[in-house]
């Protein structure tokens, strides 16, 4: 009996032990854990993080101010300065990045290239679209199938754009509507580019005559009409080409191909050259 | 105030660069300044005018030798010369005073538009003293090809033959036909404006047609100074600090005597004319008559006066302009053509562009209104053609 109540007090004098040490231990642990959160959530670096969100916010607002004015006054360069803009804002988006991480966690090089590897494969699996359009927009930055400015065809939408962004791209229709489209989907795509980088871009105007035109008349008329436009770049040709139609009704279809001095004014002169041309031909009454 | 005026220009500029909108309508109206009218006798030094006689040709011996050389060279392959010139660059007196080297040479200036065949044949016949009917250029072409005399005919702005719109070159390319045609019995002496130059060249390859060209170079800023101080003979000249000034030339006024200090004026007065006139004699006489602030007995006050800044015009404006610079000067239904405008538009647009000085009227001989871009403002409107409708003209 004496021996059984030994064994008793024994076990439960270690389990009060053992109980005092989890206690202590948990306490330890606790206060590990407290002071390292507050090394990592400290108010500087909660301050860093917002000033730094808040001067990156500022910085591209201010880069997207200084670009239009530098557009706006030398329109002349206006696709070489808008070539500039997506590069710089990648840029200042890495340098806030850089500078997040290296505020809040100050990593080793071995951590960076763990969390590389990590992240990537984290990434590769949870975030396979968004990562596929900032590949995207890089390639596009880095292979320019097309620039800011540009005037593009892609997906049945063509028009002006606006912006390249690291998810999406940004395009201006004609009839003024704007349309994002994702990076990734572009890259997969065939795109259309009217102008390439240049300020002007060439446009073909179509114009339907009866069959039994003379087209040396036509073609006079329709030469002149393009070079007395005021939105003509007078330093490119003007081509006039002519074709017989035979599908419903037999007509002659005249083709003028022109460069506009800027790609903005591609209505314009089209509307322009048809206008003109339309009233020539009725003094001349080839409608008749 | 020069430190006032260059912080103003800061804003400004920072407005302009931030795309912040200047709330310049709710400033208060300047009052504006008061002119001195300036004694008539003194004004006529500076009228624009073209000279008659090669003895008062100055700087201009290279282009005379290319014109005796030209006519020359007629002598044996029969080629027509152009002479290409920019407003107000002389272009008018070199024609002119070359006359000792044809002395029988007939001047046809065109100062109106030819608009038809009729007119430029009765102009045509004109100068050739024919008194003769001719229905078209072919039969007076006929008549001169048969006849055994030889002229010399010098026409001015040719640019005068074309308008731009659809049938509107007609004329040029026949008359041009015209030329090539009786170029044999006829020396053909032709000047066009620079700019017309440039679009009828893109457009129509004028310059195929004429294998001698002359373009008239910029006259040397020491000659240009040397003009200015001749108009300025028997006057005192005076020159006054302008109203914008650097920071370095002002304490170098200050440190100055009354001696170094009206030499430091009379250089930068010259420098800026030199910038702003760019070898154009035209430009210089007008830049120093609008500087010449008052005259006071036989002393004369010159302060180097500021050029307008054009930011504010439109796109229509600056189509106008070019419109205008093209032909080298237009009326409102000419406007109205050429820009497929209608004749309100043109006419409150042509407004606009009066008030602001940027053109100026002249009327013609039958007493019709034409504008002109004012020689003032030509260089920035070149500009404004480069940098916003990418025109690639120098």
């Amino acid at each position: 009996m004496k021996r059984i109540l030994n064994i008793i007090f024994f076990l439960a004098a270690i389990s009060n032990f053992a109980q005092e040490k989890t206690v202590k231990d948990v306490k330890n642990n606790v206060e590990n854990t407290i002071s390292t959160a507050t090394e990592v959530i400290s108010i500087t670096k909660i301050l860093t993080i917002v000033v730094v969100i808040i001067l990156t916010w500022g910085l591209m607002k201010l880069l997207d101010w200084f670009f239009k004015n530098l557009v706006k006054n030398f329109n002349r360069h206006r696709l070489k300065i808008l070539r500039l803009q997506p590069i710089i804002k990648i840029l200042v988006w890495t340098l806030a990045i850089y500078t997040l991480i290296i505020t809040l966690f100050n990593p080793s090089a071995e951590a960076i290239y763990a969390l590389m590897g990590s992240s990537a494969l984290a990434l590769g699996f949870a975030l396979q679209d968004i990562v596929k359009n900032i590949f995207g927009g890089l390639l596009i930055i880095l292979d320019r199938p097309f620039q800011i400015g540009d005037r593009i065809n892609i997906k049945g939408n063509y028009g002006e754009v606006v912006n390249i962004g690291l998810r999406n791209t940004i395009v201006n229709t004609l009839d003024d509507n704007t349309v994002t489209i994702p990076n990734s989907a572009i890259i997969s795509d065939s795109i259309s580019n009217a102008n390439s980088g240049a300020l002007d871009c060439m446009v073909v105007v179509n114009l339907w005559l009866p069959i039994n035109v003379d087209v040396t008349q036509i073609r006079k008329i329709v030469e002149e009409a393009a070079i007395t436009s005021r939105y003509l770049n007078i330093d490119k040709p003007v081509t006039i080409l002519f074709f017989d139609h035979f599908d419903d009704h037999a007509a002659t279809k005249v083709v003028v191909k022109a460069y506009v001095l800027d790609a903005r004014y591609e209505k314009l002169f089209e509307g322009d050259v048809t206008e003109a041309s339309k009233k020539a031909f009725i003094e001349a009454g080839i409608y008749n | 105030m020069a430190v006032l005026d260059k912080l103003q220009n800061s804003i400004s500029f920072l407005y302009k660069l931030f795309d912040i909108d200047e709330k310049k309508e709710v400033s208060i109206i300047e009052e504006a300044e008061e002119k001195i009218q300036l004694p008539d006798e003194y004004l006529e030094r500076f009228t624009l005018y073209p000279i008659q006689n090669k003895d008062f040709l100055k700087n201009r011996d290279e282009e005379l030798k290319s014109l005796e050389l030209a006519y020359e060279n007629w002598k044996i392959i029969n080629s027509p010369l152009l002479v290409v010139d920019d407003p107000g660059e002389g272009g008018t007196s070199l024609l002119h005073a070359s006359t000792y080297i044809y002395p029988t040479a007939k001047i046809l200036e065109t100062n109106q538009a030819i608009d038809s065949y009729k007119k430029l044949i009765g102009l045509l016949c004109n100068v050739l003293s024919i008194k003769k009917d001719f229905k078209s250029l072919k039969d007076l072409e006929k008549y001169i090809n048969t006849s055994d005399e030889n002229h010399v005919i010098i026409l001015e702005n040719i640019e005068r033959l074309f308008i731009r719109r659809i049938r509107g070159f007609d004329l040029l390319e026949d008359f041009l036909l015209f030329l090539h045609a009786t170029k044999t019995k006829i020396y053909w002496i032709i000047s066009i404006n620079k700019y017309s130059f440039y679009y009828l060249n893109r457009v129509k390859y004028f310059s195929s047609h004429f294998p001698s060209i002359i373009h008239l170079k910029p006259i040397l800023d020491k000659q240009l100074q040397a003009e200015i101080l001749d108009r300025n003979q028997g006057y005192q000249m005076v020159f006054l600090k302008p109203n914008n000034i650097s920071k370095k030339i002002e304490k170098q006024l200050k440190k100055a005597t009354k001696e170094e200090r009206q030499v430091l004026l009379e250089n930068l007065f010259f420098k800026k004319m030199f910038s702003f006139a760019k070898g154009n004699i035209s430009k210089a006489i007008l830049y120093a008559r609008n500087s010449a602030y008052n005259v006071k007995d036989k002393t004369v006050f010159i302060k180097p006066i500021k050029i307008k800044v054009l930011d504010d015009l439109s796109l229509n404006d600056l189509f106008i302009l070019e419109a205008i610079f093209q032909h080298r000067s237009l009326s409102i239904k000419e406007l109205n053509i050429v820009l497929r405008n209608s004749d309100r538009q043109s006419r409150l647009s042509i407004e606009k562009l009066l008030e602001k000085q940027l053109i100026r009227p002249t009327s013609t001989i039958n007493k019709r209104i034409e504008y002109r871009v004012n020689l003032m403002y030509l260089d920035i409107l070149k500009e404004l053609l480069r940098e916003r409708l990418n025109r690639n003209f120098r």
